[in-house]
């Protein structure tokens, strides 16, 4: 009650002074500044005279520059220009705002100037208490920030000791009918478990990217296996192609069985069989499925597996003994690749090697 | 790539776990506040007292129990929570600290509060936000 009517009085000063408050306070809401100074007045009261107030300076492009200030003494004139206030201390700031088409940015600074004190609150002191930078003035809700500011003063001189303490005095009745109190809805347990918060936050985070990256490489492998797959089919395809080819050909497929079945009769390798040139005629063709050079031709078969009077006598190399290359055994009964084609064409993997 | 599904789960485990670890964690200043000798108690209002001064106790409070909002007074430190408001005041050399939810709280402190956490429109009551609005 007593602060009402200190608040009160304050309202009747300046009102009495003939100061529009809004003149007087260019940054704090009239009515705040009003408020703020009866706080003042009435701590100021309990802790011998000691004076409080604030001077902002303030540039607004878009508005009406000025100075703000205020004490427990009223609104309009700072601790530092009343002559009676030989103890004081008093937030000085100084606020800057732009316009909107300007290069600049709005700035915003603040300390704490005291005079009489051997152990004043300083600038560190006010935003450790306060939680706010200088630079905050500037925002939207600064004239908030000045205010609880400047109503630290007194409770800072008292924890430094410098000054008695104000008491608070619990009311003494209920709140007015249809007051509520309002805050944040923000869970305590944000604030106050937000390292592990935040560090599990972050782990699942990673977790989630590890997994991305997992599909991708999935993918990724199998559309290599897909590729891989797709060229050997292509491979196959083509080779079943060359022999679809050149088994229509009429006489090749049976001249060469006839050149097979000559050699393994009369026991003679190398003999050239009546028919195409090596180098250009139709070699026999060793598709993808035969494999080593026991499965160069008909007559590639190894002696041991050769049955009938084809089989070579001892001491005789056979027509065609897989893995025992003979300068002679050239031809088109010569060992053949899989992948590497004798007829001249290149193949798929082997551009090169072709045309040997 | 199997490498991979498991490296990403015993992550994603970990993560979930500080995740429940945080969630399922005692929270709010009520906790923190039994280290204090508590000399009364009413519902779930308490009072405590210590040899610490004032300054020392809130500190060590917002260190501890971060708040939502925060507000100095000449008389003390009072501290909102989303269900509770501490008051912190001194008492002699040390401080007395009253724990109460929010609507004891405010109905204790409203001459001091109101204007900033609750709707009384006592004084600095359109300092509870806004401003004027005129920076960039």
């Amino acid at each position: 009650v007593r602060r009402f009517a200190l608040v009160a009085a304050a309202v009747g000063a300046v009102l009495i002074g003939g100061a529009g408050p809004a003149a007087a306070t260019p940054y704090l809401d009239a009515k705040d500044a009003t408020s703020l100074a009866g706080l003042l007045a009435e701590a100021s009261e309990a802790q011998g005279g000691v004076c409080y107030g604030w001077i902002l300076d303030l540039s607004d492009a878009a508005g009406t520059d000025g100075t703000d200030a205020g004490s427990n003494r009223g609104v309009g004139t700072a601790p530092s220009d009343v002559p009676e206030c030989t103890r004081y201390v008093q937030v000085e700031a100084r606020v800057t705002w732009v316009s909107e088409s300007s290069e600049s940015e709005d700035s915003a600074a603040f300390t704490v100037a005291s005079e009489g004190l051997s152990n004043p609150p300083t600038a560190s002191d006010v935003r450790s208490a306060v939680g706010m930078d200088g630079d905050d003035l500037k925002n939207d809700d600064g004239d908030v920030l000045l205010y609880r500011a400047v109503a630290a003063l007194p409770r800072l001189l008292a924890d430094a000791g410098e000054v008695p303490s104000v008491s608070l005095t619990p009311a003494a009745s209920a709140p007015p009918s249809g007051t509520d109190p309002t805050g944040s809805r923000t869970p305590d347990w944000v604030r106050q478990q937000q390292g592990w918060l935040v560090t599990g936050l972050v782990l699942v985070f990673v977790s989630v990217t590890i997994v991305l990256i997992g599909f991708y490489l999935r993918g990724a492998e199998r559309r290599r296996l897909a590729a891989a797959a797709e060229i050997e089919q292509m491979r196959q395809r083509e080779a079943a192609a060359r022999a679809a080819r050149k088994g229509g050909r009429p006489g090749q497929q049976s001249g060469r069985h006839a050149r097979a079945e000559g050699r393994t009769a009369h026991g003679v390798r190398n003999q050239q069989p009546p028919g195409p040139p090596p180098r250009t005629g139709p070699a026999p063709r060793t598709g993808p499925t035969r494999t080593g050079p026991a499965s160069a031709g008909p007559t590639a078969q190894p002696g041991p597996a050769q049955p009938g009077p084809a089989q070579p006598g001892p001491g005789q190399p056979g027509p065609a003994q897989p893995g025992n290359p003979q300068p002679g055994n050239t031809g088109p009964f010569r060992s053949t690749s899989p992948t590497q084609p004798d007829d001249g064409r290149p193949g798929p993997s082997q551009p090169d090697q072709g045309a040997s | 790539v199997k490498r991979v599904w498991l490296i990403a789960g015993v992550v994603g485990l970990l993560g979930v776990t500080a995740i429940a670890f945080a969630v399922l964690r005692p929270s709010g200043p009520a906790g923190y506040l039994k280290r204090y000798q508590q000399v009364s108690a009413d519902g779930d209002s308490r009072v405590y007292t210590t040899g610490l001064p004032p300054r020392q106790v809130y500190d060590d409070l917002r260190r501890a129990v971060p708040p939502a909002q925060t507000f100095t007074d000449p008389g003390g430190y009072f501290l909102r929570y989303r269900n509770n408001i501490v008051a912190v005041t001194p008492d002699g050399s040390g401080s007395r600290v009253f724990l109460d939810d929010d609507r004891r709280g405010y109905a204790r402190w409203y001459p001091y509060v109101g204007g900033y956490w609750g709707t009384y429109s006592g004084t600095g009551e359109s300092v509870r936000g806004g401003g004027p609005g005129a920076g960039k």
